[in-house]
């Protein structure tokens, strides 16, 4: 039940923000959407760990201003590339994901594609592996160190023992 | 007064840094080798360049509700546009299109070998 509350007051906050009509009639009806998505939400089994990751709201800014870097890193490197295409040496390298979750790996994944320079091609779940198209040997380095590996798991391990 | 010139200075900065940002991720679609390499080239255009104009906007924005929907706007790029990018690149991974690769900066591009 505390994730109806939790969602309700979420969804809430989010029509706040966007709805811009403050008369009580409104605001009414708005909480009282609120609150029937997320009783339809919890009736549709969607209100899980994996729906509603409460944890990660708290630690989401300092990964997400480090990933902000990454991106403005590796942007300037692209843009290097494309102004001199012959330093291009796409590599197909696999990297190893310690994720446990299917949440973390595509996490994982999508932070790799984020980060331009490295796409992911293919996520192997069963081995816990993305195969990554790098745009030269440092992009693939970069994303092999495990640095980012770090980062998604700590997203993602707190939320396993967490709530 | 003084802070509010300052934001604006940053803020057109950031739009025009942004604006060319897109520019060279335009430049890389059509300069780069294969279908994977011209991927990168997009990827400057909805992280970089997008997310410059974004944040140059949200400066810029005249009251609160505006920099709402526009952070919102930029979650919704930072998980759609990687999914797609992936959703292309294993289609073509699957489709058997084979990567030129680059073992060396000094070796020649060769095609195939996958993985």
């Amino acid at each position: 039940m505390r994730s109806v509350y939790v969602s309700t007051i979420l969804m809430f906050g989010l029509w706040l923000a966007l709805s811009g009509h403050y008369t009580p009639l409104l605001l009414a009806l708005g909480a009282l959407s609120a609150l029937g998505v997320s009783l339809l939400a919890k009736r549709m089994n969607v209100l899980d760990e994996e729906g509603l990751p409460i944890g990660i709201l708290f630690r989401l800014p300092r990964v997400t201003l480090w990933i902000i870097w990454e991106i403005l890193k590796s942007n300037l490197g692209v843009i290097r590339v494309i102004i001199a295409p012959s330093k291009a040496a796409p590599q197909l390298v696999t990297v190893l994901a310690g994720q446990h979750t299917a949440a973390g790996l595509v996490t994982h994944a999508n932070f790799i594609t984020l980060t331009p320079g490295t796409v992911s091609v293919q996520v192997d779940e069963d081995r816990n592996e993305i195969i990554v198209h790098g745009l030269t040997q440092e992009f693939c380095n970069a994303t092999k160190d495990g640095s980012m590996d770090a980062k998604v798991s700590l997203l993602e391990k707190r939320t396993v023992s967490g709530t | 007064m003084m802070v509010e010139n300052i934001v604006t200075v940053i803020a057109i900065f950031s739009l025009g840094v942004g604006s060319l940002g897109v520019l060279f991720g335009a430049l890389g679609l059509l300069r780069l080798g294969d279908v994977y390499q011209r991927m990168h080239g997009a990827g400057i255009i909805d992280t970089g360049g997008a997310g410059l104009i974004l944040f140059g906007l949200l400066l810029a924005s005249p009251d609160w509700t505006v920099s709402v929907r526009l952070v919102l706007i930029g979650l919704l790029l930072a998980l759609t546009s990687p999914t797609a990018t992936h959703a292309i690149a294993r289609a073509a991974h699957f489709a058997g299109v084979k990567p030129l690769l680059k073992t060396s900066p000094d070796a020649p591009i060769e095609k195939g070998a996958d993985e």
